[in-house]
């Protein structure tokens, strides 16, 4: 699927963060939208996910494919999101995390797709662990793992290496962009670091307004 | 260019809609209107002159003027006292731990036990009879003193660790302790000790945040009855005495003399607070312009010892109390001056299992109470951003600092227009009335400052918000929802004019019988009432304290 962002405007208390902004996502690709602190991107990233609030006024068409995602609530909208944090829900177990976020259908099926993805991510038998006993690095890919289980059509990554060290963040960069081009997941990234920019993504450049 | 939500979808909106009506219909809207009536039945030009004429009202004007502004002097002197001393030091943790058994004790509990110690046939006579020589109980005036010292004595001790209570809440937001910290150093590093940052640079700038609870404290002592009738002064008694015996009386008259002396409270409870406000900025300046004469003194010693002593003293009280109330129930021969009981004995109990439908209506008061107030107040945290928290903030807390009189007497009348007084129905919705302030302000912090990027994260993965609130929120906010239902349910167990005036003496509590028994000096089985009025709500604070630890021990 294309994530389709037309002509995008957003403001705040009247001044204009964002002006006209058309971008086209597709399928496996990477679109990073870069700039300094209050240029407007992670507002942006907010209006995609369906969480932009007053005081901030939005503008424009998001579209998958042909369908109009912009007048949907966020959990209609099937695009995943992963913030510099990896929110793991600390009160369930890695499993728990994983068949929250699996729709509906048989247990069994669903825990063994869950222990699947478990293996491919190099985390076999951490599914009754706690979020809080795992580190870093695991607990930042079954937070990924975490949102691709919900069949998400797109994903929003807001900063998501930011809080790694310097080792760590090198090796989630190439687990997450290689599996999200294995799953040809369109992918938006909002970062300031240049070096979290995989090498064929689009660019976008924000000045601070 | 619309606004990014607007409100969100039509059935966002509904929801949103009769979540916000819901709170302000059911506790908002009564308030009001209970403070409407009971001015109403105020305004009546006969009842403020049968008041102008009652030889009592200079003196028991006085007595409740004098009590409310003395103990709430003396316990925020000794919160400022402790915090200064024992902030950063090793028994700062223990003062945070023993604050919520000490606010678990109810007022009327405390009274009882107090005076049980300090009686002419009290403990601490007793312990004094070898020493002076005493075979008959002194000729003390230490409760019912027509000065009032007893009442300022227990309003001192029960309204110190609300204080407390609250100082501790505001020092421990984060940003609060940063910025403290942080001071706290840059005065270290000018030469000042501790205490003299906090006396000099902290207290001027954190006393203001501290003007509700203050507010509270002074509304409380001016207008309590319950404590009044056990500890005050009897001729006269308090003014509160005094209109609670109007507002009770058979006659109309009577009724509205009683509503112009709560009416008369609330006016020096208004006069009092703007004085002090407007008092509050010179006295700010005086006190920094003393502050910064510069000098350096060692830390005083003298201060550390105090702080310690104030400790000491205000956790050996309680614990005191506690046990005189617990060997008092049991107490069958006790002459003086023995120290120890002739003769222990059960007939307490006894009378107290005898009325099993009291603990009942109590607890069952209480869970609902605390039930319900936390349903409006979860409501309105759900369908709210947290910055209307402010707005709502006088109305939320009207029943801490409106006086409480004044406001049964509306409650009361509007009671009587919906039918609901003498009811079990219109008790419950009262008390959750009460209720609700306490419960509100115990959720609130935990409540918004909830990361809401989990529930993005949780609707972004597809599913609905019920399922995020029931399996994420809810669960991850365990321990404090527990520790608010079980500050709800404390503060019912403790209502003593809700249930006299809602209730028309048809529904007996603990803290009805137990105040009851301790006026007409029935001293035994009111202090098995106070026992059991003291473990209602420490059985609710252990549940929460077991929720707490319990989560702490799984997600750290």
């Amino acid at each position: 699927m294309t994530l389709q962002l037309d002509n995008v405007t957003i403001a705040v208390h009247g001044r204009r963060l964002i002006r006209d902004l058309s971008a086209s996502i597709e399928p496996g690709c990477v679109l990073a939208v870069m700039g300094p602190s209050g240029s407007g991107k992670s507002s942006l990233l907010a209006w995609v996910a369906g969480t932009l609030e007053p005081p901030f006024e939005a503008r424009g068409a998001l579209r998958l494919d042909d369908a109009d995602l912009s007048v949907r609530p966020i959990q209609q909208r099937r695009i995943g999101l992963l913030f510099q944090d990896d929110l793991l829900f600390p009160h369930l177990t890695v499993l728990g995390n994983l068949l929250f976020a699996l729709p509906a259908g048989d247990r069994n099926e669903r825990v063994r797709a869950a222990e699947a993805a478990l293996a491919e991510a190099g985390l076999t038998g951490f599914g009754p662990r706690l979020p809080g006993s795992l580190s870093g690095g695991q607990r930042s890919r079954v937070s990924l793992l975490r949102a691709l289980l919900a069949a998400p059509a797109a994903l929003l990554l807001d900063e998501p290496f930011s809080k790694l060290d310097t080792a760590l963040r090198e090796q989630m960069r190439e687990f997450t962009f290689a599996t999200l081009a294995t799953r040809r997941v369109p992918t938006l990234l909002v970062t300031h670091d240049e070096a979290d920019v995989p090498p064929r993504a689009q660019v976008i450049r924000l000045t601070d307004a | 260019m619309t606004n990014a939500r607007a409100g969100g979808s039509p059935a966002t909106r509904w929801r949103n809609g009769w979540m916000r009506a819901a709170p302000l219909a059911l506790y908002a809207l009564p308030l009001m209107l209970a403070l409407v009536l009971a001015l109403a039945q105020a305004a009546d030009a006969d009842a403020w002159r049968a008041l102008a004429a009652d030889p009592q009202l200079p003196r028991a004007l006085g007595l409740s003027l004098g009590s409310a502004l003395v103990s709430s002097g003396l316990a925020l002197a000794a919160t400022l006292a402790l915090v200064s001393h024992l902030h950063g030091s090793a028994l700062w943790a223990w003062l945070s731990r023993a604050l919520a058994p000490m606010l678990a004790l109810p007022h009327a509990a405390f009274a009882i036990g107090l005076a049980l110690l300090v009686m002419p046939a009290g403990v601490f006579a007793r312990l004094l009879a070898p020493l002076a020589g005493w075979t008959a109980p002194p000729d003390w005036a230490t409760v019912n003193d027509p000065q009032g010292f007893g009442l300022t004595a227990v309003l001192v001790g029960k309204e110190l660790p609300f204080l407390l209570w609250n100082a501790v809440a505001l020092l421990n937001r984060p940003d609060v302790a940063a910025s403290v910290r942080a001071w706290l150093g840059s005065g270290a590093t000018l030469g000042y000790s501790r205490s003299a940052v906090w006396w000099r640079v902290l207290w001027p700038l954190l006393l203001p945040r501290l003007g509700w609870p203050l507010l509270a404290v002074l509304a409380y002592s001016l207008t309590v009855v319950d404590l009044a009738l056990l500890v005050g002064p009897a001729s006269p008694p308090t003014l509160a005495v005094i209109a609670w015996q109007g507002l009770q009386h058979a006659d109309v008259a009577r009724n509205a003399e009683g509503a112009a002396a709560a009416t008369l409270l609330g006016a020096v409870l208004l006069a009092a607070t703007l004085v002090l406000a407007a008092a509050y900025r010179p006295a700010q300046r005086a006190w920094q312009r003393a502050a910064l004469d510069g000098r350096r003194r060692p830390a005083p010693r003298l201060g550390a010892a105090l702080g310690r002593a104030l400790l000491g003293g205000l956790l050996g009280l309680y614990a005191a109390v506690a046990l005189v109330l617990l060997a008092s129930s049991f107490v069958g021969v006790w002459t003086f001056p023995s120290l120890l009981p002739q003769l222990w004995a059960g007939e307490a109990w006894l009378q107290v299992r005898g009325s099993a439908s009291v603990l009942g209506v109590s607890a069952g008061l209480a869970a609902f109470a605390a039930l319900a107030s936390l349903g409006l107040v979860l409501c309105w945290f759900e369908a709210t951003p947290a910055t209307w928290d402010a707005h709502v903030m006088p109305l939320v807390l009207a029943p801490l600092v409106v006086p409480g009189l004044l406001l049964m007497a509306g409650l009361y009348n509007l009671a009587l227009r919906l039918a609901l007084d003498g009811t079990l129905a219109g008790l419950a919705w009262v008390h959750t009335l009460v209720t609700l302030p306490y419960v509100f302000v115990a959720l609130a912090p935990a409540w918004r400052s909830f990361d809401r990027r989990y529930e993005w994260t949780a609707l972004a993965l597809g599913r609905s918000r019920w399922a995020f609130w029931w399996r994420v929120k809810a669960p991850l906010l365990a321990a404090p929802l527990a520790a608010a239902l079980a500050v709800g349910f404390a503060v019912s167990v403790a209502q003593y004019l809700p249930t006299q005036f809602i209730g028309a003496g048809r529904y007996a509590t603990v803290t009805t019988e137990a105040v009851t028994l301790a006026s007409g000096g029935q001293r035994h089985t009111a202090a098995a009432f106070a026992v059991l009025q003291a473990l209602l709500p420490a059985i609710g604070f252990a549940l929460a304290a077991w929720v707490g630890r319990r989560q702490r021990a799984r997600i750290g």
